[in-house]
């Protein structure tokens, strides 16, 4: 008898451990599962990643990364409709020229002098110039744009951008000294006078983009997000312009009337046509909105 | 003494390895929730670094749900909307981990800690694949170096946790 329930619980030991076994195996077999799974998705992703590069690449092998900017992109950008102008207002714009006091005005040839330090590598850079070019186009006459694009290596990789360089711009109401200090790869390409790079360095913290609107205005970082130009050539962004809706006219337009405030601050309002027009009085008024609203 | 008494029947390595890495998320964690809470981070490009750990860091990717920033004249963009900042959801993330990979919590018995700490890996390990999806896939390969930390930390995690409470041997009968 005694025997017989030593062997009984034996044999329920026995299937206890081998129940346990069992349980530790399916237990190993789910965690070996859940461990590949995790594995696969992380390849998966990186995968993902290389192909949507490769897409990239070749969606930038349409466009130059430098020389001339192509007559039909300039047209695009130095003519947008005003029409585009008014109906964007402020648009999407996150940022715009910040007032600034007790700098003395900047002036050149007796003209309000506006001071543009860029850099090719940029990628905020290159989302500004499309603002820039556009609202000073409308004061004044651009000539040797160029393009390029951003660093493969930054932020918003490669986004293609027009590119100051070689540009000369004249306008009976204002200077513009754009200089783009750095090359694609960060070596130094035009040099800044001591009492711009004093102003690059005391007002702009060194930073790029940086504007600096005779003395009254800067501007010291993005006014939007660049990632919208995205995957774009500059054929492609410039022939957006003309299309208010488009979230990139929202952009860079937007961008552009804000700029234009401060310009026609600098111009005494002139041209009138410019200043008085619908999509530069929205984006003033937006922009007292803001100012009121931070305080 | 057998494994099962002095470990709570986990491998031995499960404890210290497991506190180890949640300490390293921790600091990494930590100086995320720096960065995304530093006013001096700037939307610049700077004359000596290509890289800028603000891109991602004040993204709207860095909310959780992603945010729409306010399309207003701001310097800076901020936020709107209800929304908590990813960066603290990875520190108490870690924090939670570090008290659930205790030694003496490894050494408990109770079920309920156990699948706590597998769920809450689990949960992590979801969370960091997002996050590399945001970095790789929505910011164009945009990548803060202390992000991957974290991701490679979590992933560890999860690989130790899982395979810890897999091998975990039976009370004794």
């Amino acid at each position: 008898m005694a025997k017989k329930q030593e062997l009984n619980e034996r044999r329920a030991r026995a299937a206890a451990i081998q129940a346990a076994q069992a349980r530790r195996a399916r237990a190993m077999t789910l965690a070996v599962g859940a461990i590949v799974v995790v594995v696969v998705l992380v390849l998966g992703l990186l995968l993902a990643y290389g192909l949507k590069k490769n897409h990239d690449k070749s969606v930038a092998k349409g466009s130059t990364y430098s020389g001339a900017a192509p007559a039909a992109v300039v047209d695009a950008v130095t003519n947008v409709p005003t029409s585009v102008y008014d109906s964007v207002g402020a648009g999407t714009a996150q940022g715009a020229p910040v007032a600034m006091t007790g700098q003395p005005a900047m002036t050149e040839d007796g003209k309000p002098r506006v001071l543009y330090v860029g850099a090719e590598f940029c990628p905020y850079c290159a989302a500004e110039r499309w603002a820039l070019t556009t609202a000073l186009s409308r004061f004044g006459t651009f000539k040797g744009i160029g393009v390029t694009r951003s660093s493969s290596t930054d932020t918003d990789p490669n986004t293609a951008t027009l590119d100051f360089k070689d540009a000369t711009y004249t306008s009976k109401y204002l200077t513009f000294a754009p200089f783009e200090y750095e090359d694609r790869k960060g070596n130094l390409l035009q040099k800044l006078s001591s009492s711009d790079d004093k102003l690059f360095t005391s007002i702009g913290n060194s930073g790029f983009p940086f504007v600096d609107f005779a003395g009254k205005y800067k501007i010291t970082g993005p006014q939007y997000d660049a990632s919208v130009l995205a995957g774009l050539t500059q054929t492609q962004i410039a022939s957006k312009l003309k299309d208010a809706s488009s979230p990139i006219t929202k952009s860079v337009i937007g961008s552009a009337n804000l700029v234009s405030v401060a310009l026609c601050d600098l111009t005494g309002n002139k041209p009138t046509a410019v200043c008085t027009s619908a999509g530069v009085k929205t984006a003033a008024a937006a922009l007292k909105a803001a100012s009121k609203g931070s305080k | 003494m057998t494994r099962a008494a002095s470990t709570g029947g986990v491998p031995r390595w499960a404890a210290p390895v497991s506190m180890v890495l949640c300490v390293l998320g921790l600091a990494d964690a930590a100086y995320l929730v720096y960065e995304h809470y530093d006013q001096s981070a700037t939307f610049l490009c700077s004359e000596s670094a290509h890289i800028n750990c603000a891109a991602v860091t004040t993204s709207r990717y860095s909310w959780m749900p992603p945010t729409h920033f306010q399309a207003g004249l701001l310097e800076k963009p901020h936020h709107v909307g209800f929304g908590i900042p990813v960066s603290d959801l990875g520190l108490v993330f870690f924090l939670v981990m570090t008290v659930l990979c205790l030694p003496a919590m490894w050494r408990h018995r109770s079920a309920l800690v156990s699948r706590a700490r597998l769920a809450l890996v689990s949960l992590g390990v979801l969370s960091a694949l997002y996050l590399v999806w945001v970095e790789l896939i929505a910011l164009h390969g945009t990548i803060c170096l202390y992000c991957p930390g974290v991701h490679l930390i979590t992933l560890a995690l999860f690989i130790l946790v899982v395979l810890a409470t897999a091998l975990r041997e039976p009370e004794p009968v």
